[in-house]
């Protein structure tokens, strides 16, 4: 009987030991709110760096009817949450400060792009039967002044309508953005399958 | 992309986005400043 309650308690003490070494490790991955603040400035610095580089696709597209296509920069927001990280797509950089158990999660939301019509004729984008995709996500694209609950309505989505020879500088988002892989990193490492595709 | 024409044609474009990550001058600026670092410390 004596030997029976020694197992229980060993037992007993596994699990407490197990759940608590869990929840620690659950929440090293939170960040601290008091190192937010600290390093706000750093990450603001880093993200001037995040630009979209040159492998293999151009940064300018002149596309057989006239219209000229630029990639400006990638529109990034940076969070501290968790909850977003879980959540969110397209997990630019995972900046881990380590020493101070904290996680800074930097994500690519969209970009700023320029159109050009250098054709004689008027062009019309239409959004609405357009996609924005990434390996795992496709959807339509969302724009600024849009309400979040238009997001991938294609009735709700504009067209972009260019006459000749105008230029239109805007910012283009992903809609109802979910996450797709993540990546973490001992130091800032490029997004493994980072290319967005418009089709 | 589904870009229209006057006449009602239209085409569709499949445009790739360039790789999004840390620029060169990064690299360069961090390097500059581990070795400034590195100089003062000698110094």
């Amino acid at each position: 009987m004596r030997g029976k309650r020694r197992i229980f308690a060993v037992v007993m003490l596994l699990l407490c030991l197990i759940s608590s070494s869990a929840g620690y490790a659950k929440k090293s991955k939170e960040p601290n709110p008091d190192y937010v603040g600290a390093y706000h400035s750093e990450v603001e610095t880093l993200k001037k760096h995040i630009v979209f580089l040159n492998h293999g696709a151009k940064d300018v597209i002149q596309l057989k009817n006239g219209l000229l296509f630029a990639f400006n920069r990638p529109i990034l927001k940076e969070s501290t949450d968790y909850n977003v990280y879980k959540k969110k797509l397209d997990i630019v950089l995972i900046y881990p400060i380590l020493e101070y158990d904290y996680y800074d999660y930097v994500m690519a939301i969209g970009m700023n792009i320029t159109l050009k019509n250098t054709s004689k004729k008027a062009l019309t984008i239409r959004w609405s039967e357009s996609s924005l995709s990434d390996i795992n996500y496709s959807g339509l694209p969302f724009f600024n002044g849009m309400y979040y609950q238009d997001a991938n309505v294609p009735v709700a989505t504009p067209d972009t309508l260019l006459v000749p020879g105008q230029i239109v500088t805007m910012n283009i988002f992903t809609s109802n953005a979910i996450k797709t892989e993540s990546i973490t990193a001992p130091i800032f490492r490029k997004k493994a399958v980072s290319d967005t595709i418009c089709s | 992309m589904k870009v229209y024409e006057p006449d009602g044609k239209y085409e569709y474009f499949h445009i790739q986005s360039p790789y999004i990550g840390l620029s060169p001058d990064y690299h360069a600026e961090a390097g500059a400043e581990k070795d400034n670092a590195e100089k003062s410390y000698d110094d």
